[in-house]
């Protein structure tokens, strides 16, 4: 038996004066699933979180969140989903704990409940010792886990993070991404935006990849490079008589390519690692002298390029 | 309305931690109230005049006049009345200084009145006793006022053939309407325009009004702050509705106004000497104007983009409304426009309260101060809102 989804979001749009930021966009959360939509800055993640969110008006569409239709004024459905903004949204003049009692009162939580729960989001978000400090004193790093720690205070079924990440250091984005691999494995069904594919790559189940307002592709990280025959590179950096080499490795069985120039050999085959003993073997025998092996396998930077014909950073 | 006080609770703590808030809403007005009332001339213990009246007329509706309205200023301690012979001598009482101001009634007065027709009588003021002549001109216009009812009532009698026209019987008719009680209350009339608070009083309530607005501004413009600080998305992801945002800053508006008042009330009180009268029709003063207040900042806020910008439209209305309004200079002493203008400001209507009630007036005095103050605050209020809520939604 599958499992129900979680959010559902049907054929969603936006749009701002002639410009359509968001343009049908469908997709759905399983319970416990992470899942992430990929996209380059201005794809439409933002509005299309907004809208998920309650934030913002949508032009048409529909938004489902555990049986509840999410508006700007329906408060059940929002009292499900925990959100962290791409953006801190603290308020910096006042302490750490402040800050959480504030909008766990917000959430509807209070007395000890409140009290526990604060307790216990410092603790998973390792500012239990700066509790009662102003959150203007914070580094970048404590003020982003406090920025998680707030949309994680009223235990939502839902966490959406808009781009945890951004303008983060390499430590405290590891130690970011570390906390959403634990949430998502608790069984927190997640909703992950980012532009960066690596993290894409490793935190979620399932991804969306989101430009121009549109999801141009989902599906797991094997379905997404399937999309583009999954086919690997291997580049060889040789010396020696090349062309023979070339074209004995072109013969090979799951050899689909093989070109050589400027002391380079390069083939498009598939499962590289496997092949790679035989493919030096062949080389040796036809005269390269191999100095260096390269094993390029696709990814979700390739996929984009490949459906979109641009890079994810453009 | 749990959230609403969540979010005016935490909006109270930040502005505690920020002097900035306790220094324009109290510090300021305090400080201002002070120099004013220290350096400009005092009129401490209530208005009094010296009038000359010059009855060159001797008949009824001179006598009309100088036995009724006159004679009930004197009454109420709000004038004394030198009697003079001549229009030339109460010129020169009012240049030396003697008096504050003269009427002169002109001979013939009674007969002009009496034959339906009109007489002009004059008041010479003083320019160094402004609100004297000012009052002066109010008792003759509210008599003149009184006489032109009763002369065409007598018209009207006239008309309709009650009674003949033979002049004889019109004088005597007129003459017996004049010797009768007034409907209309002059002395009542006479003594509400002479009423004004004393100096402390007045520039501690004009200070209080002007930097009530100032105060206003902490709780409402909070909304553009938090859009610009990115809160204001995650309180609406919240599961509360965007109404209850604006509620909770129009809260800490109404707070700040309130509490920036009553502290320099108390301390006007305490340390200035004012003299504020009854403390409940004080407070519902207090408060009607702090909604009126909060109203026009909301407003503000909704056609703002900016912080900034609110900041500036903030100021250039509250200073606009208080030079119109009276907070820098009396009234009594401004052209006719400028009064009729000022019943557009909440701060007119706040220093009229003051006036009234130091004035020994109660809710029936500031009745319609307290109707204009909360009107102003619902209009601007509701519009404020519509235009705030657009505000919040949009992302």
């Amino acid at each position: 038996m599958t499992e129900p989804s979680l959010l559902t979001t049907q054929d969603l749009r936006k749009r701002y004066g002639e410009r359509l930021a968001v343009d049908g966009v469908s997709f759905h959360i399983k319970v416990g699933e992470t899942y992430g939509l990929l996209g380059p800055n201005g794809a439409g993640k933002t509005t299309t979180i907004s809208m998920i969110c309650g934030l913002l008006r949508r032009d048409g569409g529909e938004v489902v969140v555990d049986g509840r239709p999410v508006d700007i004024g329906a408060t059940e459905a929002k009292a499900v989903i925990g959100y962290v903004p791409q953006d801190l949204a603290l308020y910096p003049d006042l302490t750490a704990r402040e800050n959480l009692r504030f909008f766990g009162r917000l959430q509807r939580l209070s007395g000890r409940d409140l009290s526990g729960r604060v307790d216990e989001v410092l603790d998973l978000i390792g500012l239990a010792d700066r509790a009662n400090d102003r959150v203007d004193s914070f580094s970048g790093g404590m003020k982003r886990r406090l920025n998680i720690g707030i949309g994680l205070l009223h235990r939502p079924k839902l966490l959406v993070l808009d781009e945890p990440t951004v303008g983060v250091d390499p430590q405290s984005r590891n130690a970011i991404l570390t906390s959403v691999d634990e949430l998502g494995r608790e069984g927190l069904a997640i909703l992950y935006t980012t532009h960066y594919m690596e993290e894409a790559e490793r935190l979620c189940d399932r991804i969306g990849i989101i430009d121009q307002g549109r999801i141009i592709a989902e599906g797991t990280r094997r379905e997404l490079v399937g999309l583009i025959g999954e086919r690997d590179r291997l580049n060889l950096v040789a010396g020696g008589s090349l062309g023979p080499a070339t074209e004995a490795l072109g013969r090979l069985e799951r050899v689909d390519e093989a070109t050589w120039a400027d002391g380079r050999i390069e083939l498009v085959v598939s499962e590289a690692r496997t092949l790679l003993p035989l493919v030096l073997e062949v080389a040796a025998a036809t005269g390269a002298e191999v100095r260096s092996v390269e094993i390029v396998e696709p990814d979700l930077e390739a996929v984009f390029l490949h459906l979109t014909g641009k890079a994810l950073r453009d | 309305m749990g959230a609403a006080l969540t979010i005016a609770l935490k909006d109270l703590r930040q502005r505690l931690r920020d002097r900035s808030a306790i220094i324009t809403a109290i510090a300021a007005p305090l400080v201002l109230a002070t120099m004013f009332a220290l350096l400009l001339p005092s009129n401490d213990g209530g208005f009094h005049a010296d009038l000359a009246v010059v009855d060159l007329d001797g008949g009824p509706v001179a006598q009309g006049l100088v036995d009724g309205p006159l004679a009930g200023l004197e009454a109420a301690d709000v004038a004394d009345l030198t009697t003079v012979g001549s229009e030339s001598e109460a010129s020169t009482l009012v240049e030396d200084g003697t008096v504050d101001a003269a009427i002169v009634i002109p001979a013939g007065l009674s007969a002009a009145v009496s034959a339906g027709g009109g007489a002009e009588i004059t008041v010479i003021g003083s320019p160094a006793a402004v609100l004297a002549a000012q009052v002066a001109r109010s008792v003759v216009e509210g008599y003149a006022n009184e006489v032109e009812a009763i002369q065409l009532s007598v018209t009207t009698a006239i008309q309709v053939g009650d009674v003949g026209s033979d002049p004889t019987t019109v004088g005597a008719l007129a003459a017996e309407a004049i010797a009768l009680p007034a409907p209309i209350a002059v002395l009542d009339e006479a003594a509400a325009a002479a009423r004004q608070a004393s100096s402390a009083t007045y520039y501690a309530a004009a200070m209080a009004v002007l930097f009530v607005f100032f105060a206003a501004q902490f709780g409402v413009l909070g909304i553009l702050g938090e859009r610009r600080n990115g809160t204001l998305g995650r309180m609406l992801a919240a599961p509360i509705a965007p109404a209850t945002i604006l509620l909770g800053k129009l809260l800490v508006s109404l707070v700040m106004c309130v509490v920036s008042m009553s502290v320099v009330v108390t301390v006007a009180a305490i340390a200035l000497g004012a003299d504020w009268g009854a403390p409940l029709p004080l407070a519902a003063l207090i408060v009607a104007t702090s909604i009126s207040a909060s109203g026009i900042a909301l407003l503000v806020v909704g056609f703002a983009r900016t912080e900034d910008q609110a900041g500036a439209i903030t100021s250039m209305v509250a200073m606009t409304l208080a030079v119109l309004g009276g907070s820098f200079f009396p009234l009594t002493a401004a052209p006719e426009f400028l009064t009729r203008l000022s019943l557009l400001t909440p701060h007119a209507w706040f220093l009229s309260g003051v006036a009234e009630l130091a004035g020994g007036g109660g809710f029936a005095a500031i009745a319609p101060a307290l109707g204009v103050l909360l009107a102003i605050g619902i209009v601007t209020g509701g519009l404020g809102l519509l235009r705030a809520r657009a505000v919040v939604l949009a992302r």
